[in-house]
């Protein structure tokens, strides 16, 4: 690889759309989260302030598995068709995304299993719905490049980039660890100091999964372009696919338990099952 | 960015007022100013320049004059709801239901349609109700694959066969959408406004119908289109029937009530099918009356219903069957003259037909005016500004239908 590849896909890595950029978003939404899920324990101040105690890390304490975690977070990040990416868009994948993310989700799974309201088979559900929002729409296009998916907003694609647009928005929550079944370092403003340094390293994982998981979103569904206009659109998009996932998540928290497994099983994995059978639909009717 | 303005302004406004649930003066503040902003998107788009969308939608006229009567519905609702009501809960629900509406205007083919109505059917059977989850997505479901059944009828080959199955399966899905004869869903009386099948067919429905119609409509074809109109026109006088019939034998109130909304959209069925320009202008004139008048008024008969009030029969419960019965100058009576007159100039023995079922109309509005009982504050401020929404259909239908472009 040569060494201006190289450093592009440092840039990317690094400092935009992972590293530095991820921690910035990352730390307003989870902020917003933290708000929104436990709203009696006052205001975005207040929020701000327990999200800061509960991310801090001891700096002689390592947390092994959550550092690999954070790795495969930005990676997914630099596959982002955000505006300014250094990485070539030739070079971007979602497939790459999204089995990013995924690692970095079962490193946590690895460390938090059996931990707190935790429920690995709902998130392994979930995540096989989210598999399916995310690969679904490149099987007209044949093309895996998050830009050129992003670019289809015309024609018969239209019905299936809706009906995975919408499960991937279903999804969020889960993926981003938002929810007590599937957060095992426990959901934004839950905890108020973490006992172990693992446990605070997976809570700096879910800091920088809010641009990768949500910046795929916008990356996938919305054509992107590399000017002022494209980065505004760019980070409007991806802040309304985190306020969403939000706004689900304080949802369903607030519901009787159980409630939350109920509505993924019996609503997110037929709802799936919708969307194969759009795309099957949609391939005949195109071709 | 016209359509995508109107799209995203509720949809956002749904978001944060779900989100803010526990804040409620905040969640009505944030999901209030963006439901108006996606009304005053939707009115801009009246203007040309507004009308480019970066995503290639785009809204026609009769759709879009339903949406913003359905946010003029929900503005309504929410604003003068009853003491007691959940009016984050109802704007949450209505703001999310609006967006979805306007997605279903905008979707650019039938199976794009598909789509919305099973995400928008899924989120309202969500919403906490006393039916079970799958009992609330029959008819929604059955709808969806009827839609899919009707596209793939379409592509099936071009035997007039399959343009008539096509056009039977799209007119079912239709019907099925709406909550209506012969799919008529099961009915709660105790459950929420927001989650009960009422709402569905009384905000929902009538947006969603006029939006189907534009899509399917121009894809029925000269070999599909005597079985759409015919169909239509048969389930518009089974639902006509049943509909007067059932809200004035019905042994509850809120049985009577959903009726009643039966009994509405039977002629907006028979208007839709009977495909002449007097007929499509008096099922647009019923459905945005059952937006403006028969939805917030069986609102603010809710606490009458479920026995948290006494009913009364005062002088304006009097003003109120009248405009329920669709004397003159409410708004029934210019429908019923428009579609009379469309009825005559295909078939005559259909208006005949239709004026025995305006007949026995009468029977039941004084039941449903009476569920109202004296209404005071909020809600006689809503009984009057919907007699005003009645009179204004009725005295001034070419207004409102130029508003729908017709």
């Amino acid at each position: 690889m040569p060494w201006e590849d190289l450093g592009a896909h440092l840039l990317a890595l690094l400092i935009y759309p992972g590293g530095l950029a991820a921690l910035a978003l990352g730390l307003a939404a989870e902020i917003g989260a933290a708000w929104a899920l436990v709203p009696e324990r006052g205001g975005l101040a207040e929020a701000a302030r327990g999200t800061l105690r509960a991310l801090r890390l001891q700096p002689m304490n390592l947390a092994p598995l959550a550092a690999w975690a954070w790795v495969l977070a930005l990676a997914a990040a630099s596959q982002l068709a955000a505006p300014f990416n250094r990485v070539p868009p030739a070079e971007r994948n979602s497939l790459v995304a999204a089995a990013a993310l995924l690692g970095a989700t079962w490193l946590a799974w690895s460390w938090g299993w059996g931990r707190r309201a935790a429920s690995p088979p709902l998130v392994l559900a979930v995540q096989a719905c989210w598999l399916l929002a995310v690969l679904l729409p490149s099987l007209g296009p044949g093309n895996l490049r998050p830009q050129a998916l992003g670019a289809v907003v015309l024609g018969g694609q239209v019905p299936l980039k809706l009906a995975c647009g919408v499960l991937y928005l279903a999804c969020l929550p889960a993926l981003l660890m938002l929810l007590p079944e599937s957060a095992p370092q426990g959901p934004p403003g839950a905890v108020a100091r973490p006992r172990t340094p693992e446990e605070a390293g997976f809570g700096v994982l879910r800091v920088l999964l809010w641009m990768p998981a949500c910046g795929l979103f916008t990356s996938l569904f919305f054509p992107s372009a590399d000017d002022a206009l494209g980065l505004l659109r760019f980070l409007v998009v991806t802040a309304g696919a985190a306020a969403v996932a939000i706004a689900v998540a304080a949802n369903l928290t607030r519901r009787p338990a159980g409630v939350t497994r109920l509505l993924y099983l019996r609503l997110a994995l037929p709802f799936a099952g919708f969307s194969v059978l759009v795309a099957a639909l949609t391939v005949v009717f195109i071709h | 960015m016209g359509p995508e303005l109107a799209l995203g302004f509720p949809a956002a406004g749904a978001v944060l007022a779900a989100a803010l649930r526990r804040r409620p003066a905040l969640a009505l503040l944030c999901g209030g100013l963006l439901g108006v902003a996606g009304a005053l998107a939707l009115g801009l788009l009246w203007l040309p320049p507004a009308q480019t969308s970066f995503l290639g939608l785009g809204l026609p006229a009769a759709p879009r004059a339903l949406l913003i009567f359905s946010a003029l519905a929900l503005t309504l609702v929410v604003a003068l709801a009853p003491a007691g009501a959940d009016r984050v809960g109802l704007l949450a629900a209505g703001l999310a239901g609006s967006a979805g509406l306007v997605a279903v205007a905008a979707a650019p083919d039938v199976l794009a349609v598909a789509v919305v109505i099973a995400l928008l059917a899924a989120g309202h059977a969500a919403l906490p109700g006393g039916r079970p989850f799958a009992v609330r997505m029959r008819g929604p479901g059955l709808a969806v694959a009827l839609v899919l059944a009707g596209v793939l009828l379409q592509h099936g080959g071009d035997a007039p066969a399959f343009a008539r199955l096509s056009a039977l399966a799209l007119v079912l899905a239709l019907v099925a959408a709406a909550g209506l004869v012969p799919f008529l869903p099961e009915l709660d009386p105790e459950e929420p406004a927001p989650a009960s099948p009422v709402a569905w067919t009384g905000f929902f429905g009538p947006a969603l119908a006029i939006a189907m119609v534009a899509r399917i409509q121009p894809t029925v074809g000269p070999d599909g289109a005597p079985v759409y109109g015919a169909l239509l026109v048969g389930l518009g006088v089974l639902n006509l029937a049943w509909g007067t019939l059932g809200a004035w034998l019905a042994e509850g109130d809120v049985a009577a009530w959903r009726y009643s909304f039966l009994a509405d959209w039977g002629l907006a069925l028979v208007g839709l099918g009977i495909v002449v320009p007097d007929g499509y202008a008096a099922a647009y004139l019923v459905l945005a009356s059952v937006l403006l008048v028969r939805f917030p008024l069986y609102l603010w008969a809710r606490p009458v219903l479920v026995g948290r009030a006494a009913g009364a029969m005062g002088p304006a419960n009097v003003l109120l069957a009248a405009a329920l019965a669709g004397a003159a100058p409410f708004a029934g009576f210019s429908i019923r003259l428009l579609l009379l007159r469309a009825a005559t100039t295909v078939y005559w023995p259909l208006a005949l037909v239709l004026g025995l079922g305006m007949l026995v109309w009468l029977a039941h509005s004084l039941r449903l005016a009476r569920t109202l009982g004296a209404p005071r504050g909020r809600a006689a401020v809503g009984v009057v500004l919907a007699l005003g929404f009645s009179l204004l259909l009725g005295v001034a239908p070419a207004l409102m239908l130029a508003l729908g472009g017709l």
